[in-house]
């Protein structure tokens, strides 16, 4: 009885976090008219109240104008993708490695530069923007996808995260290894990345699900239009077009979502190993 | 449960590859879709230019001089020799008529004449014999008359001096009634004798007129029968025409040399009283005649000169004589050639150019563009778009100072030796439009 009340009152906000996804859902099928008369008092600035209801007349009108019509989705489309691949590349080329680095071995100022990884990871974006903005004007990488992937790579969340998953794996296993002669790349590829992959395959989720959301850094750092990723397209389509804007929301969100229920128990596994303290 | 976890991730990495390859394909469709809904645009360079005006058109070359070869009416054409445009020398035949009807003709004509004649002579013999009569009339009234009269006299003078000597035979004694009633009645007697010489008077009077305007009536008569018929003088001139004609077997002949411009007389028919041909005097010279609008008019002026081109030959420098405003508002514009062997009545084609507009910006007419009265013309602009950089078609206004059939001279809008204004497209093109050059 306590387990269904349980169930009951945590169904409530569940409906309520996946209230967006049934909108984004309705809202693609909609067509123009019938939205625009639901959310009026938004766009129009009318009076009372948005309401939102099943569509009466559903229509693929808009995936239609989506997926045949708008080459400049796609275009935005790609230009994420290249910047997402580029970042989870280069997280997993410098990140993982650092994380391993710092979860393994003992060296000095290892707790400094730990604090100063936990220091980096708190800053928000717009404390060192003006720097990275300098950084890479000098370096002539401005207005590239370059100004974006290479902070991005270097992000240090996936690192601490990551290194979460290697603080657990047992310093005997390693001393063993290393007793037997294996060499520490030997150790790092065949015990570390193994048994860290968990946690890998978590960072790296998150990464992706970060990047194909990240505004103010392609804001900042791209000017020409045709570099800019996604989430700079949708917030430009008219507020007169909504059920096009809607649909677009929703072919962004699908990667995000088929990558969620793939590695939906590695992300449960890395959601765990952030929250827990050191 | 970690079956299934598994089985999820199996479908989703499925998806996952799906999705992306989905999104490939649809990025060509789209890409491709986009290419046939962009319009394709030819542009050009403005051109640093002045604007001429030059008017084409046909027009006929027309002889000076003119003659008509005049046939006699109502005779029936056996063969017609010429044709329009042909030479003729001055005496050659130009046609034949029937021989036959000609003679008939003749003969008709000859005895109309005759008869005519017959006539006259008749009325001439009876007009002296009425006058003759007439005399004879005057003379024989005129004796009998003055006979009558001198009768009535001897009688009244008789019956005056009766009644006289009978009262002087009574004197003054007084008369029985025997004799007042012989007084009474020789009284009566005189009064009566005295009327009847005045009556006699009178009678001669009226026999005299009456005889005498037979006289003139006759005289009259007589003088009218002298005078000949009218008409009997054309019948004369004509017989010896046809007498001609006939001496000449029939034939019409050019009067003199020159070319055939028209024939009106057809092999056939009959010879009507208008001309039976028109030649024409090469040698006098030809008249340019074309008739245009209103509008090329206003370009033309008298003295501008011209290039007329006739079988592959160009005369230049002819000069335009005259301007003449029709009824419909065209124009006839005359122009004389000099020095040419050109044909009268054939084509010719005429170019005129105008006084040139000063130098400016010239764009083809197909690049102008209205709206509500003014113009403007679609400039092709680089833009940067989520697609890179794009070609756009921008709205930039102008002033028309002067255009032509093919050429408009525009100011204003910014434009320059680089700009590339949009004259041809596949289809419809408005401001903001993206497009992208066309390679025809």
């Amino acid at each position: 009885m306590k387990r269904k009340l349980l169930l009951c009152s945590l169904c409530i906000p569940a409906a309520a976090a996946v209230l967006p996804l049934i909108f984004l859902i309705t809202g693609s099928v909609t067509g123009n008219l019938e939205i625009k008369e639901y959310l009026s008092p938004i766009i129009f600035g009318g009076d009372g109240y948005a309401v939102w209801r099943f569509p009466v007349y559903p229509t693929f009108r808009n995936f239609v104008e989506l997926l045949l019509d708008s080459p400049e989705f796609f275009q935005m489309f790609w230009n994420t993708q290249k910047i997402t691949i580029g970042i989870l590349a280069g997280q997993i080329l410098f990140g993982v490695p650092a994380a391993w680095g710092l979860a393994s071995y003992e060296f000095p100022g290892k707790k400094m530069i730990y604090r100063i990884y936990i220091l980096l990871m708190m800053m928000p974006f717009q404390v060192t923007m003006l720097s990275e903005y300098l950084q890479l004007k000098s370096l002539s990488l401005l207005d590239t996808h370059w100004a974006v992937i290479l902070p991005g790579m270097f992000a240090t969340f996936t690192p601490f995260l990551i290194y979460r998953f290697f603080c657990d794996i047992p310093k005997e296993l390693l001393e063993a290894a290393r007793m037997d002669g294996a060499g520490e790349l030997r150790i790092f590829f065949s015990i570390g990345l193994p048994i860290g992959s968990s946690g890998v395959i978590a960072a790296l989720l998150l990464a992706f699900l970060t990047c194909q959301s990240m505004l103010e850094e392609p804001l900042t750092f791209i000017e020409t239009k045709s570099r800019f990723p996604l989430s700079l397209y949708l917030p430009q389509i008219d507020l007169t077009q909504a059920g096009f804007a809607i649909c677009a929301s929703f072919v962004a969100a699908l990667p995000a979502v088929i990558l969620f229920l793939m590695g939906q128990d590695y992300l449960e596994q890395g959601i765990v190993a952030a929250g827990v303290k050191s | 449960m970690k079956e299934n976890h598994k089985k999820i991730r199996r479908m989703a990495a499925k998806a996952l590859a799906w999705f992306f390859a989905a999104m490939v394909g649809l990025t060509i469709v789209s890409r491709a879709a986009a290419s046939f809904t962009v319009p394709r645009v030819i542009t050009k360079i403005p051109e640093y230019q002045s604007v001429s005006h030059t008017v084409y058109c046909d027009g006929t070359l027309l002889a000076k001089r003119e003659m008509a070869i005049v046939a006699e009416a109502d005779l029936l054409i056996d063969t017609v020799f010429v044709s329009v445009g042909q030479r003729i020398e001055e005496g050659q035949t130009v046609a034949s008529l029937n021989l036959e009807d000609l003679s008939e003709k003749t003969e008709l004509l000859r005895e109309e004449i005759r008869a005519a004649e017959q006539e006259r002579e008749a009325q001439q013999t009876n007009s002296s014999v009425a006058l003759k009569r007439a005399k004879e009339d005057l003379e024989t009234a005129s004796s009998c008359a003055q006979r009558a009269v001198d009768r009535a006299k001897e009688e009244a003078e008789s019956a005056a001096a009766a009644y006289q000597s009978y009262q002087n035979m009574l004197g003054s004694r007084d008369v029985t009634e025997e004799e007042y009633r012989q007084s009474v009645a020789l009284l009566e007697e005189k009064k009566a004798k005295q009327e009847a010489y005045e009556q006699a008077q009178r009678d001669k009077e009226t026999a005299l007129r009456d005889a005498n305007r037979a006289m003139e009536d006759a005289t009259q008569s007589a003088k009218q029968s002298d005078v000949k018929q009218p008409g009997a003088g054309q019948r004369q001139k004509q017989l010896e025409r046809f007498e001609a004609l006939l001496a000449a077997k029939g034939n019409i002949t050019a009067p003199t040399a020159g070319m055939i411009t028209e024939v009106i007389g057809r092999a056939g028919q009959k010879t009507t009283d208008t001309a039976f041909c028109m030649i024409a005097d090469p040698g006098s010279g030809l008249l340019f005649s074309a008739q245009v609008s209103r509008e090329d008019a206003d370009l033309i002026e008298i003295g501008d000169t011209m290039t007329l081109t006739h079988n592959n030959q160009k005369v230049e420098d002819v000069t335009v004589g005259a301007l003449k405003t029709e009824s419909d508002g065209s124009v006839t514009i005359l122009a004389d050639v000099v020095g040419t062997d050109w044909t009268p009545g054939s084509s010719a084609k005429m170019e005129l150019s105008g006084k040139p507009s000063e130098r400016g910006f010239t764009v083809p007419l197909s690049a102008l563009r209205s709206q509500d009265g003014s113009y403007y013309l679609l400039v092709l602009q680089e833009t940067q778009t989520v697609l890179g950089t794009q070609k756009m078609a921008v709205r930039v206004d102008v002033t028309v100072q002067e255009k032509n059939d093919n050429l408009a001279l525009v100011e204003g809008g910014g434009l320059s030796g680089e700009s590339e204004v949009i004259i041809d497209s596949d289809r419809a093109v408005s401001n903001g439009s993206q497009v992208r050059l066309w390679e025809k």
